[in-house]
């Protein structure tokens, strides 16, 4: 009796412990439903700038191929190409002819000029949510010199 | 001598599957956006050749909102309209608590959108200092109203059309 009860023990013992995968699944399953439902295709395309927080939005509407202006705390940019630094709330560094800030002006005829994009009259604005309308302004008014008078303003989901 | 089974019921080897999530979690994690972005239609007024292209046959206004470090100042154009009939429409909505009183654009907007329906366009015009953020909620203010009809509600385009411009001082 003493004997039989201790061989099940030492069996017992021996036996090597099996995982239970069944509850990792569940949650391996759950992380990927909440990621592949988070994975957007439009927004893969668009980069955002870094020292910029975008202001937040109400608006649902998508994103369209075209030219980026991105005007940061630090610079201004066209794509990812410098333009004039930002300090305070003042663009410096660059020529600037009333609203006109000659070297953006430049730069977005430039791209005018070779664009195939669809939307060719169309810049998409990335701006620091705290900057003042005058800063903004000179930015919208030189775009639209250079032959882009409609904008796609980057916002942030509420 | 017949073979017997085991009466134990067969487990289903989860590993490869196992690998396959351990290998997309990390790869669905590097794409993953946990804020959304999206966009803001506008534009800036610019000389163009050729005939308006607003709407003809009804009447339809244009809504003038000035941000003013105050409030909202609302006023009303139109082609075909008189300088008394547009009055009726002008507002001074002031801040409250410091704050935009978005829902007071939005219910100013709406009483001019009830009246002439085929309006669509509002002039932004944001005074010397107003910062980017409030330019963005004015015009999420004025971009849907809700109907509703019984039990149901549903959101119509109010102000869509915004153009950002300036007083020429």
């Amino acid at each position: 009796m003493f004997d039989q009860s201790m061989g099940r023990r030492s069996r017992q013992a021996n036996k090597v412990p099996q995982l239970n995968l069944n509850s990792m699944m569940d949650m391996l399953s759950i992380i990927l439903v909440f990621l592949l439902a988070n994975i957007s295709a439009d927004e893969k395309d668009f980069v955002l700038a870094a020292d910029l927080t975008l202001p937040l939005s109400t608006s649902k509407l998508g994103f369209i191929k075209a030219v980026q202006v991105k005007l940061t705390t630090k610079e201004l940019m066209v794509e990812d190409q410098f333009v004039a630094k930002v300090s305070g709330d003042k663009i410096v560094g660059t020529r600037i002819e009333g609203k006109k800030i000659v070297q953006l002006y430049n730069m977005l005829q430039r791209y005018r000029s070779f664009s195939k994009e669809a939307a060719k009259d169309i810049v998409i604005l990335q701006a620091d949510r705290e900057f003042p309308f005058e800063l903004l302004d000179k930015v919208l008014r030189t775009a639209a010199m250079a032959g882009y008078p409609n904008f796609r303003l980057a916002i942030q989901k509420e | 001598m017949a073979f017997r089974r085991s009466p134990d019921a067969e487990e289903i080897n989860l590993i490869p599957l196992m690998n396959l999530f351990v290998t997309m979690i990390p790869l669905l994690l590097m794409s993953a956006a946990f804020y959304h972005l999206g966009m803001v239609s506008t534009s800036v007024p610019t000389v163009s050749e050729g005939e308006s292209d607003a709407p003809t046959g009804k009447t339809s206004v244009s809504a003038n909102v000035r941000i003013t470090l105050k409030g909202y100042n609302l006023t009303t154009s139109s082609a075909t309209l008189t300088p008394e009939e547009l009055k009726a429409f002008d507002a001074f909505i002031p801040k409250k608590d410091g704050k935009y009183d978005h829902a007071a654009l939005t219910g100013a907007l709406e009483r001019i959108k009830r009246k002439y329906e085929q309006s669509d366009t509002m002039m932004l015009i944001p005074e010397k200092g107003i910062k980017y953020k409030e330019m963005i909620l004015a015009m999420d203010a004025a971009r849907k109203m809700v109907l509703s009809s019984g039990a149901q509600t549903r959101k119509v385009n109010l102000f869509p059309v915004v153009v950002i411009t300036t007083l020429v001082q």
